[in-house]
């Protein structure tokens, strides 16, 4: 199956951002559902809508591999593997100080790309705007000073 | 239980049109922020015109009662 294209795919994430809203009165939130977890696994108690929503993303991807027929379980990190260091304990210790500074980032920026780059955005919120801004700046930045430095992947 | 199932289904139907997009490939991510193909900012930016423009709809007749 080809890559969908942008003007099919980017309207439709958008009816399902309304969807949302107009189903449950909530917004789009992707790391919102790992906190749910992670609060959940500190104090046990009934899981809300971003957890499912989080169960849901992960069942999306898998039924897309599945109609592709290319669902497998791997601990590969696709095409941008070459990115990691070679050995396994050094790629799960930057992938876990990457996922931490993601989480923290998120939590203390009050959301996530997703939440803030498209649900934030399209409702005109202004610390969205900003908040959106700020991360895609500086991963644009940190993206091309990375290519820049000694031994860096161009 | 009716909202998690919505929140289920609505979060399948994501999670398929964004790795129907390939935004589940990390080489795309990293294309989009060397700025070397537009694919991704364009989705993002359609996702909220088209989020943004039925609030606007649904907001409008509200605004116009009050």
């Amino acid at each position: 199956m080809t890559r969908c294209p942008w003007y099919l795919a980017g309207p439709l994430l958008g009816l399902c951002i309304v969807g949302l809203r107009a189903t449950l009165n909530k917004p789009l939130t992707g790391l919102g559902g790992f906190i749910d977890l992670a609060e959940n696994a500190a104090a046990p108690r009934r899981l809300g809508y971003r957890a499912f929503l989080l169960f849901g993303f992960v069942l999306g991807g898998a039924l897309f591999a599945a109609t592709l027929g290319s669902f497998s379980f791997s601990l590969s990190y696709g095409t941008a593997g070459g990115l990691l260091p070679a050995a396994p304990a050094a790629q799960v210790t930057l992938l876990l100080i990457a996922g931490t500074l993601m989480g923290f980032g998120a939590r203390t920026a009050g959301g996530c790309t997703g939440s803030h780059g498209i649900c934030g955005t399209s409702l005109g919120s202004p610390a969205s705007i900003a908040a959106a801004a700020t991360f895609f700046g500086t991963a644009l930045l940190l993206s091309r000073l990375y290519t820049l430095l000694p031994g860096g992947k161009p | 239980m009716t909202k998690k199932l919505a929140g289920l289904f609505i979060g399948v139907a994501i999670g398929f049109i964004m790795a129907w997009a390939r935004l589940s490939d990390p080489a795309v991510i990293r294309s989009m922020l060397l700025l070397r193909e537009p694919h991704v900012f364009l989705l993002m930016g359609s996702a909220a015109l088209v989020a943004g423009s039925a609030r606007d709809c649904c907001e409008r007749p509200a605004l116009a009662r009050s």
